[in-house]
């Protein structure tokens, strides 16, 4: 088998480069392409996002809550009298409870 | 040979006939590469602003309460079109402008032409696919306010040119306007782009986090509206701050106008709800007594050659707590003749009131205080009472906050962020400021300020009903009034100081007929929001309803 010359090397070793070159080129552009476009769908979807986010806002503002609240659901503004207070009573000792006397028995009978 | 010899000259004559286009290009490529570089670029890859979002609004609670919406503007370029008709009827029904007058837009004298503004974004989507020959669309961005006309007074305005031009959006205009991200692009033969990469992407601004809270705003909006609309009154405001560290809750007013802020920007002559200050240094410097007695004169005082000071209601002898509960003007002006002018202008300055309180809105008010020189024994019995000086609402919400809180007066805070409350100074002794509380408290149990009563709950506060100077003749009217409720609550550990103010209410006219029922609806409404344990609870066993009984309403309607 013919071993190519040196020259033959360089000649082919140049035309890989320029082609890599050249395709690098392509997909730089190709890529630049898709970055536009993605650039554009992801400015339309921030304007979705915003313009959902509006509206979800819009529907939660205390006006539309109330509103809703007293038309669909008959409900009334709150006041204190509403309000029921528990009393803190002291909590029953460990012995009182059902768990405490199982407790009690077990320690008693083993 | 022969044939090598003749293949050669064949590849010369063919490489001869490419030898100009090869020197050509060598002068292309070689020798003006800069030049036409240059112009390519110039022609084909520019640079491209993105517009940033202006930055949120938010409450305290994380809610918006404005936010910046893409928004696009139809245009039209004449010099593009080809068939007049043929866009205004393609146009028409995707921008909802008859055909007609699209067409007499583009037959107008203008090449250039704005179709219509603030299309969202599936109208600019329906625009954009139809791909009209000289119909374009341009991005803008636009505040939007979800909660309606909400807080507007204090958001402010931005202006066209996108920057704010009154209230928050003015004064943290740089803060929240973001930066645009700039991008490299170039178009091919079409025009379409493709892009090169972003020259700078900064970060978006983070939203700016108010003090106020939403549903106290509205709440406090809407009693205001109540009122405002049952008397007829020109306009009113309801403020509502944190007692333990100066955050506002709510600034409302009545009738919104997002230019102007009146609780920052007014000053107004305070009334009666100035007697604190008047009470506060007589009992500091330890001048009066809590049960010496002063005589009200039944009603009316000389107090200077032809110069008489009268009290809405007759009384005879009050000690300072009497003289508070009663709003007697006899009362308070005797007390400030003990406290004198110089301790008296002292504690008015302690109060924070002729100064900036600080808050970081535009257009702060100092209102006024007359030089110590001048404040002679009549000029002083007057402001004793609230008369001849001018303060912000904000001012006496801070000065009665720092009642509330023992003594310290705070920096009203409206932007939540990482610095601690500031505290401008302390007015005076704890033990002074609870004696004061105590006398407060007495005006709502049995005093003028009745109809601010809850059942339940130890309320504190006072009434004030002042004059208003007519401007035409420069002296008091006889008929038209503000009428005034500040005051705070649970009184036993306050939470909320409010204040209240109705201008020129029609009918009654008194702070505890006009502005102390609202006041005791807003905070029975607080207390009510926030589960507050009441600090009176043996009341609640008695009292039937926690609106203000009939004794209440009787008390209310005789005295201010």
């Amino acid at each position: 088998m013919k071993i190519p010359s040196q020259q033959t090397l360089r000649i082919l070793s140049a035309s890989l480069v320029v082609l890599a070159l050249v395709w690098q080129h392509i997909q730089a552009t190709r890529l630049g392409y898709q970055v536009e476009g993605s650039r554009r769908q992801a400015q339309a979807l921030k304007a979705r996002i915003a313009s959902l986010r509006a509206e979800l806002e819009s529907s939660l503002s205390p006006a539309q809550l109330a509103l809703r609240a007293r038309s669909r659901l008959g409900m009334q503004p709150a006041s204190p009298e509403f309000l029921r207070f528990l009393d803190p009573s002291p909590l029953p000792s460990v012995r009182e409870t059902l768990l405490g006397r199982l407790l009690s028995w077990t320690l008693r009978n083993t | 040979m022969e044939i090598r010899f003749r293949l050669a000259m064949a590849a010369s004559v063919c490489l001869l006939a490419l030898l100009p286009l090869v020197a050509r290009l060598a002068h292309l490529q070689i020798l003006e590469h800069r030049a036409l570089e240059t112009r390519a670029s110039g022609e084909f890859s520019r640079s491209a602003e993105e517009a940033c979002p202006r930055a949120e609004i938010i409450d305290r609670h994380g809610n918006v309460l404005t936010q910046s919406m893409p928004v696009w503007t139809c245009f039209i370029d004449k010099a593009m079109v080809r068939s007049p008709e043929r866009l205004a009827g393609r146009l028409s029904p995707l921008v909802g402008i008859p055909a007609a007058e699209i067409l007499a837009r583009i037959r107008g004298v203008r090449r250039f032409v704005w179709l219509k503004k603030r299309l969202d974004f599936a109208e600019a989507g329906r625009i954009a696919q139809a791909r009209l020959e000289g119909a374009g669309l341009t991005p803008g961005q636009e505040r939007f306010y979800p909660n309606g006309a909400l807080a507007r007074n204090l958001l402010g305005l931005v202006g066209a040119g996108g920057h704010g031009s009154a209230g928050i959006e003015l004064f943290f205009d740089q803060r929240l306007s973001g930066r645009p991200r700039r991008f490299e692009m170039i178009r091919d033969g079409s025009g379409k782009i493709i892009s090169q990469g972003a020259l700078e992407d900064p970060a978006p601004p983070e939203p700016l986090r108010l003090t106020i809270d939403r549903n106290i705003q509205y709440y406090a909006e809407e009693l205001l509206r109540e009122a405002a609309e049952r008397f007829s009154a020109k306009s009113g405001l309801v403020a509502v701050q944190d007692p333990g560290n100066g955050e506002l809750l709510a600034m409302a007013v009545h009738p919104q106008n997002p230019l102007r802020n009146p609780i920052v920007q007014d000053s107004f002559e305070p009334g009666s709800t100035f007697k604190v200050v008047t009470a506060a240094a007589a009992l500091e410097e330890s001048l009066v007594r809590e049960e010496e007695v002063f005589s009200c004169e039944n009603g009316a005082y000389e107090i200077a050659p032809r110069i008489v000071i009268h009290d809405h209601e007759p009384s005879g002898p009050l000690t300072l707590a009497g003289i508070l509960e009663k709003s007697s003007n006899i009362g308070i002006a005797k007390v400030a003749e003990r406290v004198g002018a110089l301790r008296f202008y002292r504690f008015v300055r302690a109060f924070g009131f002729a100064t900036k309180t600080g808050i970081p809105l535009p257009g702060e008010t100092l209102g006024s205080l007359k030089p110590l020189s001048d404040l002679n024994r009549v000029a002083l019995a007057a402001a004793s009472y609230g008369y001849g000086l001018g303060a912000s609402p904000l001012q006496i919400l801070a000065a009665y906050s720092a009642i509330a809180n023992g003594g310290t007066l705070w920096e009203p805070r409206i932007v939540r962020g990482s610095q601690k409350p500031l505290g401008v100074r302390r007015i005076a002794s704890e033990m002074t400021m609870r004696r004061l509380s105590a006398m407060l408290e007495g005006v709502v149990e049995r005093g003028t300020g009745v109809a601010a009563q809850i059942a339940g709950y130890r309320v504190a506060g006072k009434t004030g009903t002042t004059r208003r100077l007519d401007s035409a003749t420069s002296r008091y009217s006889e008929a038209h009034y503000n009428a005034s409720f500040v005051g705070f609550l649970p009184a036993s550990k306050p939470l909320w100081t409010i204040l209240v103010v109705i201008e020129d209410p029609q009918g009654a006219y008194y702070g505890a007929q006009v502005a102390a029922p609202l006041f005791g609806k807003l905070g029975r409404w607080l207390l009510a929001l926030k589960g507050v344990a009441p600090d009176r609870p043996r009341e609640l066993g008695l009292a039937a309803k926690s609106e203000p009984g009939p004794q209440a309403a009787s008390a209310a309607r005789r005295v201010p």
